[in-house]
């Protein structure tokens, strides 16, 4: 397949968009996971000590 | 040991606090410092610490490794708790632990002060009863002979109190010395008592009170020889000597710890990347859009604004450690200032610099730079930046000094970095061929760079020292 | 249920909950979609293939400044009725649209460099947004300077309004200055100018984008929720210890 002129232009602007769109998932997806896992660990504490 | 003090006298602001104090205390014995306020407590206790020195007169400590400053066997508990609002409660105790010694676990630390449920919280949550135990940790954690306490017992219900009792009993049971600045008791027993009455600003004996300004020690503690002294345990026991951290260690918790704060939330890392771009971006506004004499003054055009963006960012570099008191501890107790100035500047460039460094290629493309042009001027960058921070580190120490930030500071230092400046951009114009080779300017930059990395950090350190 | 209940953290996370998945997938098969009709859409008589990074440089570049209007009625909720997921979403969508608007000066450069030689020129319309993208940027280092949320969150509501005036000037910036950037050629009163074989693909890219920011948005604001409810725990604890 010949490749279209200028075709590293063109991978580097889609390569670029696959880039940005998989860290914008990775970011909400391991954020989300994080703050589960502190809640998670604080709701482990509050059960644990009762007052005080 | 013996920590003595003779015919102290100490002015400050041109105001005399106090004279002719002394004092002399044993291993095993307790001094209490009381008085109104003003009086000069605290002033007295800085002194001990070394952090002030004295008009008149001169403290002594005997019986230990005679290297030693008073610093460096004591801890200096102060008003203030050294504590980063943004590190958790076990990352600020393991801190000070790997920087003041070869700490017990900071564990045990925080269980004795009942903290140890609390761990993982950042210290920002915390209340002052739970800050000032945080602070008393830090005693425990790292043995040092001698404590220097200011109002210990501000902000602890009785209940913290009471520990606090247990807790300085117990370090005078093992031969400890405990100095404190106190307004009440403090429920040790058998503590001597040294009375600041403090008076009007420039009073001498007075004619009115007999004693005047002048003190002395009351209390049990004088006794001739082959009196017995109170039982505060086994007085005949020596401290044990303090246990200090390696150079290495001390000035490694530094740097983490400075990188750590930088990338937490309210630290300011990357802060200055906006900021080069944002005059990258403001110079086509004033220049005009014309790419080929963009192309002419692109490299001198990151170089200002890697310049401003460096010098701006300095200023709270050392003030922040000021505020919180964690300034005092590192100037007395740490490694030689030169290095641990050296290491919060190394830590300081790797989150403000050498994002500007990784950053100006891109900018480079947005004024229009070819690709030698681009990497020679990041290559400039890479090798001047540090000289900028380095340099910057005396105008970051004058803001300690000085007791004021602001624009004041890059405007006394920017005539320091134009030598860098000028070989850093003519380094750069340079690599695309011309009359003059780039190993020219280019090796004179770096070598301004390893210039600064000497002067700097000499600089900053004997400001930080004469800071009042 | 009612729009009101939507105010509601708790019931707002449990919506997100059930969507989320739903706008994952329509997500995905818009892009399917998109992707075949891009690959299927003739080269440009000019300018060959390169036409097609038009596919996510003008999708981006939307977005960017969809997003902005998003976060200015984010910011009249912050202001204007105290509305409690109000600086959520504000502070949510900043991060997507930075990224969208450095998506369409990066494409935009790889389009330029070939098609009219430059990666970069100071023009209106280019640096309107790059001026957009700095903006987005400092919005960012706002949120993550200030400690308290209420307080950073009235703070950038303000700037964001004040940096609305941006949207109209990048909107217009083709039509009343002299620029390199290629005028309006979609969104005009007379209908778009474009041809259908190549209007199709972009909308479809276009409407797939705005489905990514959609489930991105809703997923970064309940993150955002949960970041809170953190901090407010952690100050109970630090209280009852």
């Amino acid at each position: 397949m010949t490749l279209p002129a200028h075709a590293a232009f063109i991978i580097a602007a889609y390569g670029a968009t696959i880039a940005v769109v998989i860290a914008l998932i990775a970011w909400v997806i391991g954020d989300y996971r994080e703050q589960k896992r502190v809640l998670a660990e604080l709701d482990a504490r509050g059960l644990g000590r009762k007052a005080g | 040991m013996k920590l003595s003090g003779t015919d102290l006298a100490c002015v400050r602001a041109g105001l005399p606090i106090f004279r002719d104090v002394s004092f002399a205390i044993e291993a095993g014995q307790a001094l209490l410092i009381t008085g109104p306020n003003g009086s000069g407590k605290t002033t007295l206790l800085r002194l001990i610490a070394g952090l002030i020195r004295p008009t008149q007169g001169h403290i002594m400590l005997g019986g230990v490794d005679p290297e030693a400053s008073i610093g460096e066997e004591a801890h200096y508990l102060a008003h203030q708790d050294a504590l980063k609002p943004s590190l958790t409660v076990a990352e600020n105790l393991g801190f000070w632990s790997r920087f003041l010694g070869p700490g017990a676990s900071p564990e045990a630390a925080l269980a004795a002060v009942g903290l140890d449920s609390l761990t993982g919280l950042p210290a920002a949550y915390l209340s002052a009863g739970q800050r000032r135990r945080l602070s008393l940790a830090r005693l425990l954690a790292v043995y040092r002979p001698i404590w220097l306490l200011d109002e210990p017992t501000a902000a602890l219900d009785a209940d913290g109190q009471a520990s606090l009792a247990k807790l300085m009993q117990d370090h005078l049971a093992s031969g400890g010395i405990i100095v404190a600045a106190t307004h009440g008791p403090l429920g040790i027993n058998g503590a001597s008592e040294l009375r600041l009455s403090g008076g009007e600003p420039g009073c001498g004996p007075g004619p009115a009170s007999p004693s005047g300004a002048r003190e002395e020690v009351r209390g049990n503690e004088a006794v001739s020889p082959g009196r017995s002294r109170l039982a505060v345990g086994r007085i005949t026991t020596q401290p044990q000597a303090a246990k200090r951290a390696t150079v290495r260690q001390s000035l490694g918790s530094i740097f983490i710890r400075d990188v750590t704060i930088a990338l937490r939330v309210g630290g300011g890392a990357l802060m200055g990347v906006l900021f080069f771009l944002a005059v990258v971006t403001l110079i086509p506004f004033a220049l005009g859009p014309d790419l080929a004499l963009l192309r002419r003054v692109g490299p001198a055009v990151l170089w200002l604004g890697a310049l401003l963006a460096s010098l701006l960012a300095l200023d709270r570099l050392f003030a922040a450690d000021q505020d919180d008191g964690s300034l005092d501890l590192i100037v007395t107790s740490g490694p030689p200032l030169e290095l641990t100035v050296g290491a919060k500047a190394a830590a300081h460039w790797l989150t403000t610099g050498l994002p500007l460094v990784v950053a100006s290629p891109l900018f480079g493309v947005l004024l229009n730079l070819e690709p030698g042009s681009i990497g020679a001027t990041a290559l400039t960058l890479l090798v001047g930046t540090p000289a900028l921070t380095l340099i910057g580190l005396i105008g970051a120490a004058l803001a300690v000094a000085l007791r004021r930030g602001g624009i004041l500071l890059p405007v006394l230092v920017l005539p320091l970095t134009i030598p860098v400046l000028i070989f850093g951009v003519a380094a750069a114009h340079a690599a695309l061929g011309g009359p003059v080779r780039f190993a020219t300017p280019f090796t004179i930059l770096c070598a301004l760079t390893l210039i600064s990395l000497v002067i700097g950090p000499f600089a900053a350190a004997a400001t930080l020292r004469h800071t009042e | 249920m009612a729009l009101i209940d939507l105010a509601n953290p708790s019931r707002f996370l449990a919506l997100v909950g059930r969507v989320l998945p739903w706008l994952a997938l329509a997500t995905a098969i818009a892009f399917a979609i998109g992707i075949v009709l891009v690959l299927m859409a003739p080269d440009d008589y000019q300018q060959g293939a390169t036409v097609k990074i038009m596919f996510v440089h003008v999708p981006a570049a939307w977005l960017a400044s969809l997003i902005w209007v998003v976060m200015s009625i984010a910011a009249l909720g912050t202001l204007a009725w105290r509305h409690p997921l109000a600086d959520v979403a504000a502070k949510s969508a900043a991060p997507i649209g930075a990224a969208f608007t450095f998506l369409c000066l990066f494409a935009g450069s790889m389009w330029g460099r070939p098609m009219w030689g430059t990666y970069w020129v100071w023009d209106a319309r280019l640096t309107s947004v790059l001026v957009m993208f700095l903006m987005y940027l400092g919005l960012i280092a706002l949120w993550h300077t200030v400690e308290d949320p209420t307080r950073a969150g009235r703070t950038a509501a303000i700037l964001i309004l004040v940096g609305a005036i941006n949207l109209p000037i990048i909107k217009f910036s083709v039509d009343w200055w002299n620029t390199l950037h290629q005028g309006t050629s979609v969104f005009r009163l007379e209908g778009p100018t474009i041809y259908p074989t190549i209007l199709a693909p972009l909308l479809v890219m276009a409407l797939a984008f705005t489905l990514l920011f959609v489930t991105l948005h809703l997923a970064a604001m309940r993150n955002e929720i949960l970041r809170r409810r953190v901090r407010t725990l952690r100050v109970l604890q630090a209280h009852g210890a």
